[in-house]
């Protein structure tokens, strides 16, 4: 008999003025795999996230973990079994980007010695690769580096809550958008190793080669509506490009010789140094 | 030596740094504090204020100096010690609930509430006790009482002008709250247009605050409002951390969003009316403070908020010190010097940073 699957969404509908944000989404999300949400602006992604991870409350339907309404999981326990990763956050004080991050690990987990924690920040420091700007201003540091010290404030989130919880879920709103290549990668590649440690993670994506690359199950939303679902071989077809995103561009179609392209590849290191 | 600040445990290994600065800040306060206790028209020296303090053993040379100590300074340098925490820490808490560094306790409107009712009490009381058959001063409690109800029902209309189905909007907060305070500050000038000679003074006494009038009366009707405020604060620390990421980022983490906002809210409602009500309107203070001790000590709530109170307690007891002695015997009132000494002061921290902001 399965177990009921770590996240479960049924017939989840927003209807904001009149309007249906999310209309009838129902997904599953099961413990160790990697799902990502893409569509075109305005599909809904965002807020189907903030359904997920219990922040907005839909105007039908469930959001469960593990088979608990998310409603009626409070707030402090919610925080050890799911982490969210926002787009960007700007900060009006000058907290240090190590303090920034610490700010995941507090009043989360049970049972930590102030030595634990300070190994899990230093951890989630080298992860994000944030270590050489933990004593920097957060708002001094570049978009790209405040999503990385953001990274590790989640990544701290989701060690000391896993003290808590070992049934967790990683949101990821969009990323990779501020990153380098090279970070794009790397963010990724940790996702994507939490996922196999067992984590659901759930993320929104925008570049479909990123997605193609790192999703386990691909996401199509459209005009609020879950359009399809499945492997990105499956559902990453000429029609639904088409359709969804008003492009003719061909699927698995190497362009010209004059037109250059890079694809991510899936845990491919840094150029080594030798 | 920043190379120390980049290994993470350096840098965190602050619970002792914590302890040095509130160790620091409270001995400033209490020297701050004896010192207005001993200076003023007489001038007693700082070991017969503690020779009184401590019993005296009876020595009659002392009871002079007693006199002066018990009955007028120590009341109201602890009724300026209070309100200062309490207008540091009310500002600390709106900043961090705004996250706007220049939030300042009037934006939830309970100084323009407590101002106008001030001004409704003193310019039409009067007249109201005389049509009410009842001529003669007004009951002593009455000015500060309602400035307090005044102050506390302004917060609750601007509260909920700004909540709707349970979630309160800070932004919409912050312009209601501007839009209030000019309303009432219109209202009040309609009002000292309509006022006499001796309401005007009354008045502008009022709008520029004085611990003038301290007693031990009011320090016990202040104590029970502020104290328990100041002892609640710390444990806010946390969610406002969290807070500083935005509202959402603080639900992630687990802070019940929604009951800090409006903690925070109370909690500078009641500080604010019950300074208000002790010694009149006095700015400044919850700007100056926090921001002088997040330029030194950093923006981290937990630390922030105690160091604010012990900070804004010994800033206010100085202000009041400088407010008496500088034309003796007449007094200033406490708002100019706090705006005298804090808006230079405040400049002066805001250069010295931008000049850090460029080396960094």
């Amino acid at each position: 008999m399965p177990e009921p699957a770590l996240l479960s969404a049924r017939d989840l509908t927003v209807t904001v003025a009149g309007r249906d944000l999310v209309r009838d989404v129902s997904l599953a999300v099961a413990a160790g795999s990697l799902q990502v949400i893409v569509g075109p602006n305005g599909a809904g992604k965002s807020t189907l996230l903030r359904l997920l991870c219990g922040e907005l409350r839909p105007t039908r339907g469930q959001v469960a973990y593990g088979g608990e309404a998310v409603d009626a999981i409070p707030a402090w326990r919610l925080a050890g079994m799911r982490a969210v990763l926002p787009q960007a956050a700007r900060l009006a004080f000058p907290f240090a980007a190590a303090e920034v991050a610490r700010i995941g690990l507090d009043g989360i987990g049970r049972g930590l010695t102030a030595r634990d924690r300070d190994a899990i920040l230093a951890r989630a420091l080298d992860r994000a690769d944030v270590t050489h700007l933990a004593a920097r201003a957060y708002p001094t540091l570049s978009g790209g580096e405040q999503a990385r010290v953001q990274f590790a404030r989640v990544l701290c989130q989701m060690e000391a809550g896993r003290t808590v919880s070992d049934r967790q879920v990683l949101f990821l709103d969009e990323p990779t958008a501020s990153l380098d290549l090279n970070h794009q990668g790397a963010l990724l590649d940790a996702a994507a190793a939490l996922a196999a440690s067992g984590v659901a993670v759930v993320a929104i994506l925008h570049d479909l080669n990123l997605a193609a690359a790192y999703a386990d199950t691909l996401l199509v939303l459209d005009a609020g509506r879950l359009v399809a679902a499945g492997r990105p071989a499956d559902v990453l077809r000429d029609d639904l490009i088409a359709r969804v995103f008003g492009v003719r561009w061909p699927v698995g179609k190497i362009p010209g010789p004059d037109q250059p392209f890079i694809l991510p590849h899936r845990n491919v290191a840094a150029p080594q140094q030798t | 030596m920043r190379g120390r600040l980049g290994d993470p445990r350096g840098l965190l290994n602050r619970r002792s740094a914590l302890l040095w600065v509130l160790a620091a800040l409270t001995l400033l306060m209490l020297a701050v504090a004896l010192l207005s206790v001993s200076l003023g028209a007489i001038r007693i020296p700082p070991e017969r204020v503690l020779a009184v303090l401590t019993g005296g053993g009876g020595d009659p040379a002392l009871a002079r100096d007693a006199l002066v100590v018990l009955n007028i300074r120590l009341p109201r340098t602890l009724l300026g010690l209070m309100i200062g925490a309490g207008l540091a820490v009310s500002g600390a808490l709106m900043q961090g609930l705004f996250r706007n560094p220049l939030a300042d306790p009037a934006l939830v409107g309970v100084s323009s509430g407590a101002g106008f009712a001030a001004a409704c009490i003193i310019v039409l009381g009067d007249r109201l006790l005389a049509y009410a058959g009842m001529p003669g001063p007004l009951p002593y409690l009455v000015l500060p009482a309602g400035a307090f109800v005044g102050g506390l029902s302004a917060t609750l209309a601007l509260y909920g002008l700004a909540t709707r189905s349970g979630r309160t909007a800070v932004a919409t907060m912050l312009l209601a709250g501007i839009a209030l305070g000019a309303l009432s500050g219109a209202l009040t000038g309609l009002l000292t247009y309509a006022s006499d000679d001796r309401q005007l003074r009354d008045l502008t006494f009022w709008s520029l605050g004085s611990l003038g009038g301290a007693t031990w009366g009011k320090v016990a009707a202040s104590a029970p409002l502020i104290l328990p405020v100041l002892v609640a604060v710390p444990f806010l620390g946390r969610g406002l951390n969290a807070l500083v990421l935005g509202e959402a980022e603080a639900f992630h983490l687990g802070i019940p969003v929604e009951r800090l906002k409006r903690a925070c809210i109370f909690l500078v409602a009641v500080a604010v009316g019950a300074s208000v009500a002790g010694a009149g309107v006095i700015g400044f203070v919850g700007l100056v403070v926090p921001h002088a001790l997040r330029l030194a000590i950093g923006p981290e709530h937990r630390l922030l908020l105690p160091a604010s109170a012990l900070l804004g307690g010994a800033f206010l007891v100085l202000a009041d010190l400088v407010a008496r002695l500088v034309a003796a015997p007449a007094e200033l009132p406490i708002g100019i010097v706090t705006a005298l000494v804090g808006a230079p002061v405040f400049l002066w921290l805001l250069l010295g940073r931008a000049r850090v902001a460029v080396d960094a």
